[in-house]
């Protein structure tokens, strides 16, 4: 309803509700045997968890970015079945700063042109994901820097591809922003 | 994908009604005693460390009532993994861990193993079980709510210097609440969109726009549906009067008792234990010592 | 005794403008102060267009507590609107808003004023924040700060009033709609504000739902509880003692709901439906213009035929019999299912089910909640596979490995509940364009296909094409959702309580689609539905499901006509149906299988002789 969008609701309100829905979608992604990653057929499964991460940053701003960052972490290493994201400071620590991130870089492009900003957004969050996690993973042992370099290209790479497509159709449904044609393609 | 049954998936690790003393444990003083067995854990590299952590777990498991099968469960999805890593680790020059000299065990062509990575393997692999089963008893002897409640208690102290505990623990509460319904949600999205002729499967070696936009009829609805619902909630609480964690009561008061505190202490001290120790030396002299015999 | 009214006069009906209007409440005197008073409340705001929108043009009025008010009027009148300004979620433009003598426009207000004034919305499951029943009741009263044991005693109280206490640690998604709206109501109570608020709180509830809720009302009223319901049944409005008619932003009547229902035409100008005697009474007025006008009650309508001795002609009511042309459009045999099965909440949906469906045909199938509507159709979409039984489409088998699966999407389209959930492009076409574009087809048949499928809902093409999904009204991203199927040209549809949570306008236009499509383009149509009128305005048969099996099947005026045995499925009657059968316990010989005001009606007239019109009573019209 249209009615919702002017309503006297506080800041405070919207933004936990929208935090509490967009950890829950997280959560979601995380056990459904659908959705939670999108797989090439070159072995590499692109993941989508840190997408409600990035929606949170751009569309209700830091605060809860970071929030839905944490609770990915915490979720990731509650669930993890590989030793490295048994690793509490390689599965909870980066992952706060996806949201954060991800608002900035919108922020920051957002007068630019608004699509632009949000696919900037999720390539930026995510890259932050991927980076802060090998990042930390190498510190800590797991791998050494020329694995990790690996890594980056082969996952990270398509993550970012898959959060830039899936993010823009996200917000853009969602704020009604106008594609450069003006309508429809049929 | 015939049998959708969603619902199946959301149940985030069954909790079991069974009344053990763990079950009854102040939910704050769990959390905070489960963080540090896992910190004890996790930095923890030693074989007679994991041999003793690994001893503390299955004895929490019987103390909890928990079946071990059910305990364990979270381990079988591990196993692959494991074996896949562990082959991984052999094939990898062989690396020094902080430092200390690895001596050759064995060898196969290129192939070389060492006794520090042998040790990297079987101890990963002790964590991995540990802080599994960990979590497994976390969760089967804490009912949602209870996590709820001992999240914004334990955050309550930190009131004071800015932090929302109330507002943590209640977006936590959304979120629990909300996975099974948006599980039953995506399960009429997925039926509507097959229906309707959508293909989730992969559309090629590297066209990976085309493969993501396949998963757009089933992960946008998904968002929107949320956001949609997020507005009605917010909506919902305002008129019920929430505005923050200010002067608000509870119907439920945590009152701990001694044997929370008892817990929580005996927690400690293992992990500072566990942390302190030197068992590499220690290890070391055991094995001596069992060696005579 | 028949009641005399002269034409009700102009002073009671005002066009939304600033003509004063007299209020039934004027004419009692009221001892206690105002709950709710509002002063001449504008609220103006942008749209998704340019113009910004007047949702309320100075709307003045006043409501004293104890009060059971009604409120209603079509989409787009302002009903919500008006209702989000009674606790502050929206504030005036312009204009004063007054709970308890407090001006909503004062944040420092805010608490108090919507402790006394409670709301329920429409959307059950979005009201509950905790996961259990009982934690999220108690939420209100923790937001107040009172005391634990009081909190305690509140949720009890709230619990029972709503009848829910047994299920207060359930879980929401466990829950049926209906029960998770009495606790989502049962969370308001425990405020013990002085007034409530629906706001089209029974729109997405089953009939059953929907009157528990209203006796929960009546309950509460009684107990002085000031009631204020938002809503588009009329049969609801008629319980209040009193209705606001809303009409483009501003108030068109306010009154007693029979003097409104009293004046059909005014009823009809302003969009709205008549509850089913008043419609009745109003046939009666229009054949016979001396019959009493603005009756309401049946009783009255009774009296009133047999002070005129009517008789009603024992007309029979057939169809035609339907012609089939051999082989079945979608079948099941002896269909088993059972959900979750291992595990501890496994549920038997289906149980041995067989139903055949012809080509042309329109069937309804009903069933309480938890019969297996749903899941039948499921089945027969060949979404889900039998655990034993068969599907069979266009009589192939439709899980045998050879059966191809873009042949079956050809045959059978559906169309879930909520089906604007499955909405996801930014713009109307381009989702609208999604099934055409995944069968392959060139850009010129893509765009051929939206374009016949949006023109048959009710959604001109160009104009909508490119408007963005998330800006259309609910009604019609249904319409977008049903083109979306649509243009998959199936030759048989399925649906699953099409019209459910629908504005009449909205619901109305709907069916007339679907009525076009099946009768005049030879769609054949299966449907799943908790509202008998809708199966009276589609369906030739009907198949009632009970548990998993069938329990009845005929046309639709055979089932219709075992009114008893229906009602022991958990089911109702179409408004008509009831209506003739209280008609008939009053002694009327109302002729069985009349489905529609329309059939009754003409039994009626045919059964009765015109009574001579003088010439003095003909000067006096």
């Amino acid at each position: 309803m249209e009615m919702t969008r002017k309503a006297n609701t506080s800041t405070l309100v919207r933004r936990i509700a929208v935090t509490g829905i967009l950890v829950a979608i997280t959560v979601l992604l995380g056990t459904l045997p659908v959705g939670g990653f999108i797989p090439f057929p070159t072995g590499v499964n692109a993941t989508t968890l840190h997408i409600p991460a990035i929606i949170g940053g751009i569309l209700e701003g830091w605060p809860v970015g970071w929030l839905i960052g944490l609770c990915f972490g915490l979720f990731s290493f509650l669930r993890a079945t590989s030793p490295l994201f048994k690793d509490p400071l390689v599965a909870i620590i980066p992952r706060m700063f996806i949201g954060v991130t991800a608002y900035l870089a919108y922020r920051g492009l957002k007068r630019v042109n608004e699509l632009l900003a949000v696919g900037v957004s999720a390539a930026v969050g995510t890259a932050t994901n991927t980076g802060l996690v090998l990042g930390i993973a190498v510190l800590r042992g797991y791998m050494d820097i020329s694995l990790a370099a690996t890594v980056a290209a082969t996952h990270g790479i398509p993550e970012i591809i898959v959060a830039v497509v899936i993010t823009v159709a996200v917000v853009a449904a969602w704020k009604q922003i106008a594609r450069r044609s003006g309508g429809s393609s049929v | 994908m015939s049998t959708f049954e969603f619902l199946r998936y959301a149940t985030l690790g069954q909790y079991v009604p069974v009344g053990s003393l763990v079950h009854r444990m102040d939910p704050r003083f769990k959390i905070l005693a489960f963080a540090l067995v896992v910190a004890a854990v996790t930095f923890s590299g030693t074989y007679l460390a994991n041999v003793i952590l690994l001893l503390t777990v299955f004895l929490l498991v019987a103390l909890s009532r928990v079946s071990l099968g059910q305990a364990l469960q979270g381990v079988r999805p591990a196993l692959p993994v494991l074996a896949f890593l562990a082959v991984f680790q052999v094939l990898l020059p062989p690396q020094t861990f902080g430092g200390e000299a690895c001596n050759l065990i064995w060898q196969w062509g290129f192939v070389e193993l060492t006794d520090c990575t042998l040790r990297f393997i079987v101890v990963s692999t002790a964590r991995l079980i540990e802080l599994i089963v960990l979590t497994t008893l976390l969760t089967s002897t804490t009912t949602m709510a209870e996590l709820a409640y001992g999240v914004e208690g334990l955050l309550a102290p930190f009131q004071r210097m800015g932090v929302p505990a109330h507002e943590a623990a209640l977006t936590v509460t959304i979120a629990l609440r909300f996975v099974p319904t948006l599980a039953l949600q995506m399960e009429r999205i997925v039926k509507a969109q097959i229906a309707r002729g959508a293909d989730f499967g992969t559309a090629g070696r590297f066209r990976f726009v085309k493969t993501t936009r396949r998963l757009l009829p089933l992960l946008v609805p998904l968002f929107l549906a949320g956001l949609r619902r997020s507005e009605n909630l917010a909506l919902a609480m305002e008129a019920r009067g929430y505005t923050g964690g200010k002067g608000r009561t509870r119907r439920v008061k945590l009152r701990a008792r001694p044997a929370d505190y008892l817990a929580l202490a005996a927690a400690a001290a293992f992990c500072i234990a566990m942390l302190n120790v030197d068992f590499a030396t220690l290890g070391r002299a055991l094995a001596a010592w069992l060696g005579q015999f | 005794m028949v009641l005399l009214l002269t034409e009700p006069s102009s002073v009671v009906f005002f066009a939304a403008s600033r003509l004063p209007i007299p209020m039934e409440g004027a004419f009692f005197m009221h001892a206690t102060e105002p709950l709710i008073e509002i002063s001449r409340l504008y609220h103006t705001y942008e749209g998704s267009g340019t113009e910004p929108i007047d949702a309320l043009r100075g709307v003045s009025l006043t409501i004293h507590p104890g009060e059971f008010v009604a409120v209603v009027g079509t989409n787009g009148s302002g009903k919500t609107t008006l209702a989000r300004h009674l606790n502050a979620l929206l504030l005036p433009t312009r204009g004063e808003v007054r709970v308890a003598g407090l001006d909503t426009r004062q944040e420092a207000a805010w608490p108090a004023v919507r402790s006394q004034v409670a709301m329920v919305f429409q959307q059950p499951e979005d009201q509950i924040i905790a996961t259990t029943v009982e934690d999220d009741v108690a939420f209100g009263p923790e937001n107040l700060g009172l005391p634990a044991d009081e909190i305690e005693g509140r949720v009890r109280w709230a619990l029972e009033t709503v009848r829910m206490w047994e299920l207060r640690n359930r879980p929401p998604h466990l829950l049926s709609v209906g029960q998770q709206q009495r606790a989502a109501i049962a969370g308001a109570l425990a405020l013990r504000p002085r007034c409530l608020v629906l706001d089209e709180a029974t729109a997405m509830l089953d009939p059953a739902g929907g009157r528990e809720v209203l006796a929960l009302l009546q309950r509460l009223h009684a107990d002085g509880v000031t009631i204020v319901l938002i809503t588009h049944h009329m049969a609801e409005a008629v319980l209040a003692e009193r209705v606001i008619v809303l009409s483009e932003g501003g108030v068109a009547f306010d009154g007693a709901p029979r003097r409104f229902f009293a004046c059909p035409n005014h009823v009809t100008r302003l969009g709205l439906e008549l509850p089913p005697v008043a419609d009745l009474a109003a046939r009666m007025v229009r054949r016979w213009p001396d019959f009493p006008a603005g009756l309401f009650d049946l009783d009255d309508v009774v009296d009133a035929l047999a002070f005129r001795n009517v008789q009603i002609e024992p007309l029979s009511f057939t169809d035609p019999p339907f012609a089939s042309n051999g082989r079945p459009s979608v079948a099941a045999r002896d269909l088993r299912y059972t959900y979750l099965s291992g595990t501890p909440l496994a549920v038997r949906a289906l149980d041995g089910v067989s139903v055949e469906v012809h080509a042309g045909e329109s069937v309804a199938l009903l069933g309480a909640t938890g019969s297996g509507k749903s899941t039948l159709l499921q089945h027969l979409a060949g979404l889900l596979e039998p655990q034993d039984g068969h599907v069979l489409i266009a009589g192939k088998d439709a899980h045998a490995r050879q059966t191809d699966r873009r042949f079956l999407r050809e045959q059978v389209g559906i169309l879930f509940q909520r089906p604007e959930e499955q909405l996801f492009e930014t713009y109307v076409g381009d989702d609208v364009a999604f099934g055409p574009r995944q069968l392959g087809l060139d850009r010129e048949a893509v765009r051929e296909r939206v374009r016949r499928a949006m023109e048959a809902v009710g959604l001109p093409f160009l104009d909508y094409k490119d408007r963005f999904t998330q800006s259309l009204s609910g009604g019609e991203r249904r319409k977008a959702a049903l083109a979306g199927v649509l243009a998959l040209h199936p030759k048989t549809l399925l649906l699953d309580e099409p019209t459910a949570g629908l504005d009449p306008q909205s619901r109305r236009d709907l069916l007339a689609t679907l009525r076009h499509l099946n009768r005049e383009e030879g769609l054949t149509l299966v449907v799943a539905t908790h509202n008998m009128d809708d199966v009276t305005a589609l369906a030739r048969r009907v198949v009632v499901l009970e548990e998993g099996r069938v329990a009845l099947r005929g046309s639709t005026r055979q089932v219709f006509s075992q009114a008893e045995r229906l009602r022991a499925l958990g089911l109702d009657v179409p408004a008509a149906v009831a209506v003739m059968a209280a008609l008939r316990e009053r002694g009327l010989p109302v002729p069985a299988g009349a489905l529609t005001l329309d059939e009754v009606e003409a039994a009626i007239v045919a059964g009765t002789a015109p009574l001579p019109v003088s010439e003095t009573e003909r000067g006096d019209l």
